[in-house]
């Protein structure tokens, strides 16, 4: 009991000086904020950019503030860094219903039009169950989810009734399960967002090249706003995968990585 | 009535009189020094004819007359013919003078004709200018001698410099020394860059021309009007024809039978002439076209018709638009038409009315827009507009409809239609949400829910803290509640071992009370016996002893039917004996009984 209470007592403790540590800036990141949606609302978008960017700059982030930080630019036209935002803000939340759709219009004003190599059913609804919470989400339902086999082990355990024993038997083993999944999920998409290896266009036209040197062969040309997959790097270059799975190099100044 | 028939048949006589006409045909130009005929023509027998005077410019040669029977709309008619060849000795311009014949001691009189006598160039070939002994100087020469000169083609355009749209008038015109030409089939051409009306040519006839300074017999072959559809340099391309030339022949040896039998000795020759390109320069229109200018170039005016001001829904009406005037009419696009959203059009009808002339192409396009209003209320269409370039003044010009209103009424049935079935009629019209445009969805601006960036709940030491703590909450809530549970066993162990122990005391007292006779006292004591034997023998609370619950928890424990029943039966028995005082007959029975179970029951209730 009293090993409960010390322990209790250093989570207290961990959370009050992570809200203390933000609670500094605080004031100043709301201010920049309301600055920057007031921009936005009075279409002056290029402000706009700045101040959400002054809120990236300070070590912060979330979906809506890439989300917004998206549309600015896809108001300014700046159709590669709309896309790279609202990419940005799939990441911590990809369900988000609204960075989907402007997503898909900024992505009608690509030039390039890559048909992506079709991918297994299973794989797909794997990837689609996945996609319904961020990281963060699944790591919370992991931890309900194991209260909840913790509470069927109990039941199991001490209960006397052979029924009632059956049930949470089964109940833990169905959590567990699940609980195996969640944090499968919680850790990929972590994964996803610390070392994500896709990354977007961003000059208007970029030739991809057979090797890691200027003056090899051009092998195609890729434009503002499409989605590559870093495979490798040497240097100033990347080895890129498209999503039709062409591959080549590319010079690191002409693309931004997503995570 | 024979006074009738008179005037009748006076009446056709001055008619007929009427129409009959001394006509001079004569060429307009000649050459000086070339041979011509004058000829005039009547469609009666003259009695006499009074020659005229052609004065000291021309010299008369020859004189002759015919007569041929030509047949038009109203039947046969006979025409005389009397020509006088002459030689023009003198140039300029004098009057061909008039003719008198008589007919049925009638006077007629022809008009005269102005004709022009001019000098021919040097060019035209010296053979030309020396008159031969025969009407038609050309006719004596060899086919081959027929050059260049003597038969041509030429485009004729009325502009060379035109805006786009802006008609070009062009005549393919014949230009001969010869009258007897046949002709064998032409080559028009496609006019590229161009698009084309062709004219009526019947009307024209043979005329003659100087051009160069000699005299041509000259024929339009083919006229059109041209409309240039794009701008910058373009070519009228050359029309072919091919020609026949026929020639009556002196022959060089004359036989007895040819002269005798009048056989002219024809011959033919064929040529080919193509007129020469033309090119025309189009000039684009003039920058800051009005929005609704679509093309039409010329000057139009727009009439609009509209529809009856109220209407029922579901009910259809015309919106007829026409614009009328001189231009590229074929080619105009009807204005752009915009109703209120609740009305269904459908598709525009077109209808055409257009003359083409040599000045350019008039009438009137009529563009009829069908409509079904859907929907309830008053509405206003708004002016429909339509532009158009006007070449004369190099602007453009814009034409407007009034705007008008449109209330549209419920009833079908001329009673008022309840607001149920208008809105039931709306249900059944109802259409689905009509996207107009795309764009992007409006930023969030409620809070920002910001996090240190690259920070993730999953793997950070908050997880771990807090899966470990969960970890160790149930490990212990498992130890507790084990040990509470231990604990509660063992409480209801001790029960029962005391409920043998506290039933003997409970059964002693009520033995005091049997013996003393008091009834109450003694059937509430051997309840208490009983009710609580039971309660600590099967670990049950005394709030849960009913009846049912000890039942039902002594067959789980494996006791007889029968024996629970005499169980339940003596605690009901008692229960009814407490208030009873008569029962105090069977006190000692019912502690026989009491006893017995007890006793039987403590062997079979571990």
């Amino acid at each position: 009991m009293k090993r409960l209470y010390i322990i209790l007592a250093m989570f207290a403790a961990v959370l009050s000086t992570a809200v203390c540590g933000a609670q500094s800036t605080q004031a100043d990141i709301q201010r920049l904020w309301d600055e920057a949606n007031q921009a936005y609302m009075t279409a002056d978008y290029a402000a706009a950019i700045r101040a959400y960017n002054a809120i990236l700059d300070a070590g912060h982030s979330s979906h809506k503030l890439y989300y917004n930080l998206g549309n600015a630019y896809f108001k300014e036209g700046q159709m590669g860094r709309a896309i790279l935002f609202y990419n940005r803000a799939l990441l911590l939340r990809p369900s988000d219903a609204d960075t989907k759709h402007n997503l898909a219009i900024a992505m009608g004003y690509v030039k390039d039009k890559i048909d992506p190599l079709p991918e297994m059913a299973v794989k797909r609804w794997g990837r689609a169950v996945r996609s319904s919470m961020g990281s963060n989400g699944w790591a919370v339902a992991s931890l309900v989810l194991l209260v909840l086999a913790l509470a069927a082990t109990l039941v199991y355990l001490l209960s006397e009734r052979l029924s009632r024993r059956k049930a949470g038997f089964y109940t833990g083993l169905f959590t567990l399960a699940l609980l195996l999944f969640a944090v499968g999920f919680s850790v990929a998409e972590r994964y996803e967002i610390l070392h994500s290896s896709y990354a977007i266009v961003m000059t208007t036209a970029v030739p991809v090249k057979s090797s890691p040197d200027g003056a090899s062969k051009d092998i195609f040309i890729l434009h503002e706003g499409t989605k590559v997959n870093i495979t490798s790097s040497l240097g100033e270059w990347y080895e890129i995968e498209t999503a039709n799975g062409h591959k080549g190099w590319i010079i690191a100044t002409a693309i931004e990585i997503i995570r | 009535m024979v006074l009738l028939l008179c005037a009748v048949a006076t009446n056709t006589a001055q008619a007929q009189a009427q129409e009959i006409r001394l006509e001079t045909f004569a060429p307009t130009v000649v050459a000086k020094g070339a041979v011509f005929a004058v000829e005039y023509r009547i469609a009666a027998q003259p009695q006499r004819m009074i020659d005229p005077e052609f004065g000291d410019a021309f010299m008369l040669i020859g004189t002759g007359q015919h007569h041929s029977v030509v047949s038009d709309g109203g039947g046969q008619r006979t025409v005389y013919t009397y020509r006088y060849v002459l030689i023009a000795h003198e140039t300029g311009n004098f009057t061909i003078p008039a003719a008198t014949a008589i007919v049925d001691g009638r006077t007629y009189t022809s008009q005269p004709k102005p004709i022009e006598v001019v000098e021919e160039g040097a060019t035209g070939g010296g053979t030309a200018t020396a008159p031969q002994s025969g009407e038609r100087p050309q006719q004596q020469r060899d086919a081959g001698q027929i050059t260049d000169e003597d038969l041509f083609l030429r485009a004729v355009v009325d502009k060379t410099t035109v805006w786009r749209g802006e008609p070009v008038r062009v005549r393919f015109k014949l230009y001969s020394r010869t009258a007897d030409l046949g002709n064998e089939g032409a080559k028009m051409p496609t006019f590229n860059g161009f698009w084309s009306q062709s004219l009526d040519t019947q009307q024209y006839r043979q005329q003659t021309e100087t051009y160069n300074s000699r005299v041509y017999h000259t024929f339009i072959v083919a006229e059109y009007l041209l409309y240039p559809t794009q701008s910058g340099a373009l070519t009228i391309d050359p029309l072919t024809l091919n020609m026949v030339i026929r020639e009556i022949r002196r022959r060089q040896s004359r036989s007895i039978l040819d002269d005798f039998m009048m056989m002219p000795d024809v011959h033919e020759t064929r040529r080919t002439v193509s007129s020469p390109p033309v090119t025309i320069t189009v000039r684009e229109l003039p920058a800051g076209a009005p929005p609704s200018f679509s093309g039409a170039v010329g000057n139009f005016t727009m009439t609009a018709t509209q529809p009856e001001t109220t209407m029922y829904v579901n009910s259809a009406a015309t919106y007829r638009i026409r614009i009328a005037g001189m231009g590229n009419i074929p080619l105009l696009q009807g204005p752009r038409v915009e109703m209120p959203a609740s009305f269904e059009m459908h598709n525009v009808k077109m209808t055409e009315d257009t003359r083409s002339s040599p000045t350019g192409i008039t009438g009137s396009r009529q563009f009829e827009h069908p409509f079904i209003a859907r929907a309830v209320g008053d509405f206003t269409v708004e002016p429909v507009q339509f532009s158009y370039f006007n070449p004369q003044t190099g602007e453009y010009a814009t034409l407007e409809t009034r705007r008008f209103n449109l209330s549209v009424m419920a009833d079908t049935t001329g009673g008022p239609m309840s607001m149920l079935d208008i809105r039931t009629a709306q249900r059944l019209s109802q259409e689905p949400l009509r996207m107009l445009d795309s764009d992007i969805r409006y930023i969030k601006h409620d809070a920002p829910g910001l996090r240190p960036h690259g920070r993730v709940l999953m793997c950070s030491v908050l997880y771990f803290v807090l899966a470990g703590a969960i970890v160790a909450l149930f490990f212990a809530a498992f130890f507790y509640l084990r040990r509470r549970i231990t604990q509660m066993r063992d409480a209801a162990l001790m029960r029962g071992k005391k409920a043998n122990k506290i039933v003997l005391a409970r059964l002693r007292s009520a033995e005091e009370f049997m013996t003393e006779g008091n009834s109450r006292r003694f059937h509430d004591e051997m309840l208490k016996a009983l009710w609580g034997y039971l309660g600590d023998k099967l670990n049950i609370p005394a709030a849960n002893l009913t009846k049912e619950n000890v039942r039902e928890e002594l067959s789980r424990r494996g006791i007889p039917a029968d024996e629970t029943n005499r169980y339940v039966e003596l605690i009901s028995e008692c229960e009814y004996a407490q208030y009873s005082p008569a029962e105090s007959s069977t006190m000692h029975e019912k502690y026989k009984t009491a006893v017995e179970i007890i006793s039987r029951m403590e062997g079979r209730i571990r």
